[in-house]
């Protein structure tokens, strides 16, 4: 198998275009994860226990089952219930589901790991539970939960892959796409690895980053 | 406080605890190990819950739960054994945290009023390391200062030197000291006898859940009225 450069850059501007439908899903399903998982992670610890329920449930099922079913659930399932998303919406709320039912457990265990006498030093103060785990216990186990979770985060980037299937046009979808309208196979696989290199190494470096902030 | 009681299983470790403490009084709870201290004191914010039983702090009930028993902690400071600072938060900002998230007073004046905290306990320098570049002593004076920033009527302490090297255990109590001086109403778990002499108005024995003694410092130690505490009295200094 030959590689050549003229192939190269044949197939590189759609794959770059991909790759922007890849880093929009990603980033958008990434923030809004972060964004419900503490919330979510602190009412399964000190919620009611409906809501207790509820997200364990959703952690359970959710991790229970590859990224595959959930985003299948969410283009075929959901329109029963009047929700319908179009293929690039669908990837983002079935990656942000899978990227926050992570998350969740990470925070939960990072913010279990503290002990108790940060807890209590937070309610003598006058902190309700709520915002004692929101504005003391979480930011302080933020240094614990972010290596672990940029490595879920990466995982949730990889499954925007399987979007292929109710064809969005991100990386893997137009990759294969080119591959058998042009044969050219090499050049195309090669830049598709690197596209979401780039794309994970930028995560990572956004996290390594955040990391050295909060070591100071 | 009337008829706190408390139990683990079918332990009881607080029954039925009787306590009163004037405004400015200066008290100090002693006793073996496992007799309910720390539970008596965690009592009074709810730490712990009591099964049964009430607290009133000037005259206000402390309840269960809700909004009043937030008021309430706010006005009650309470220092650690083991410190529990904020790791992540400098030295400076563990102290105006309180004021500015819980008062919602402004960055500037909760920074001033904090430094005025540090100087009194005379940590003005340290204002911008993190806890964990002071030592234990250091540490467990920001403590006090965190908690005073609150501006409470009283103030709970629970074993504050027992996790400190000897060497550092006068720069805490002498802390201490001074904010008794000053007419703060303080309950002070402690196993030393020397600040207790010289700080309380009042000390009380605990055994097994009760406070089964109790008398001005002079009385308590000179004519101790418990056989259990007279043993105690006698292990703890050597007599
Ligand atoms: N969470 C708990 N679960 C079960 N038992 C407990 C719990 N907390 C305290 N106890 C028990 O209650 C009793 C009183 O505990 P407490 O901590 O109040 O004692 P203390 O007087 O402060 O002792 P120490 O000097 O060791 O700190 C002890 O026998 C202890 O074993
Ligand atoms: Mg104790």
């Amino acid at each position: 198998m030959s590689v050549s450069l003229t192939s190269f850059l044949e197939v590189m501007p759609p794959l770059l275009k991909a790759a922007v439908v890849t880093v929009e899903i990603s980033v958008l399903s990434l923030a809004f994860a972060c964004v419900i998982a503490p919330p979510l992670a602190i009412a399964r610890m000190i919620g009611p226990w409906p809501a207790r329920f509820a997200v364990s449930v959703l952690v359970e099922a959710v991790r229970g089952v590859p990224p595959l079913v959930v985003i299948a659930f969410v283009y075929f399932a959901l329109p029963a219930i009047g929700l319908t998303f179009n293929g690039f919406w669908t990837g983002v709320a079935a990656l942000t589901v899978v990227g926050a039912v992570y998350a969740v457990d990470i925070v939960r265990s990072s913010i279990e790991s503290l002990g108790r006498g940060q807890k209590e030093a937070a309610l003598a103060l006058g902190f309700s539970v709520w915002r004692a785990y929101l504005e003391i216990l979480f930011p302080q186990a933020l240094k614990r939960i972010l290596p672990p979770l940029t490595n879920e985060l990466a995982n949730v980037i990889k499954a925007s892959a399987l979007l292929s299937v109710i064809s969005v046009n991100e990386i893997s979808h137009v990759g294969h796409g080119l591959i058998f309208e042009t044969f050219i196979v090499a050049e195309v696989i090669i830049q598709m690895a690197i596209l979401y290199l780039v794309i994970v190494g930028c995560l990572s470096a956004l996290s390594r980053a955040l990391e050295r902030r909060l070591a100071h | 406080m009337r008829g706190i009681t408390k139990s683990y299983g079918a332990f009881k470790a607080l029954d039925a605890v009787d306590l009163d403490l004037r405004r400015g009084e200066k008290l100090v709870v002693c006793g073996p190990s496992g007799s309910g201290k720390s539970t008596l004191i965690r009592c009074i914010n709810r730490l712990e819950e009591p099964e049964s039983g009430l607290v009133t702090i000037e005259g206000q009930k402390v309840g269960a739960g809700g909004a009043e028993l937030i008021a309430l902690r706010r006005r009650v400071g309470m220092v650690f054994q083991q410190f529990n600072l904020f790791p992540h938060l400098p030295v400076i900002d563990n102290i105006t945290i309180g004021p500015r998230r819980l008062k919602g007073m402004g960055r500037a004046e909760a920074a001033d009023r904090a430094i005025a905290l540090l100087e009194r306990v005379k940590l003005a320098d340290q204002a911008h390391k993190l806890p964990s570049q002071l030592s234990g002593g250091q540490q467990q004076r920001v403590a006090i200062a965190r908690a005073l920033a609150m501006e409470p009527v009283l103030m709970l302490f629970d074993e504050p030197t027992s996790a400190l090297d000897p060497e550092m255990i006068k720069e805490v109590l002498d802390v201490m000291l001074e904010l008794g001086q000053q007419g703060m109403s303080m309950i002070v778990v402690t196993h030393e006898m020397g600040f207790a002499r010289r700080a309380a108005d009042r000390i009380v024995f605990m055994d097994k859940g009760r406070i089964v003694a109790g008398a001005p410092p002079r009385e308590f130690f000179d004519n101790p009225s418990h056989p259990r505490l007279r043993q105690f009295l006698d292990n703890i200094l050597g007599h």
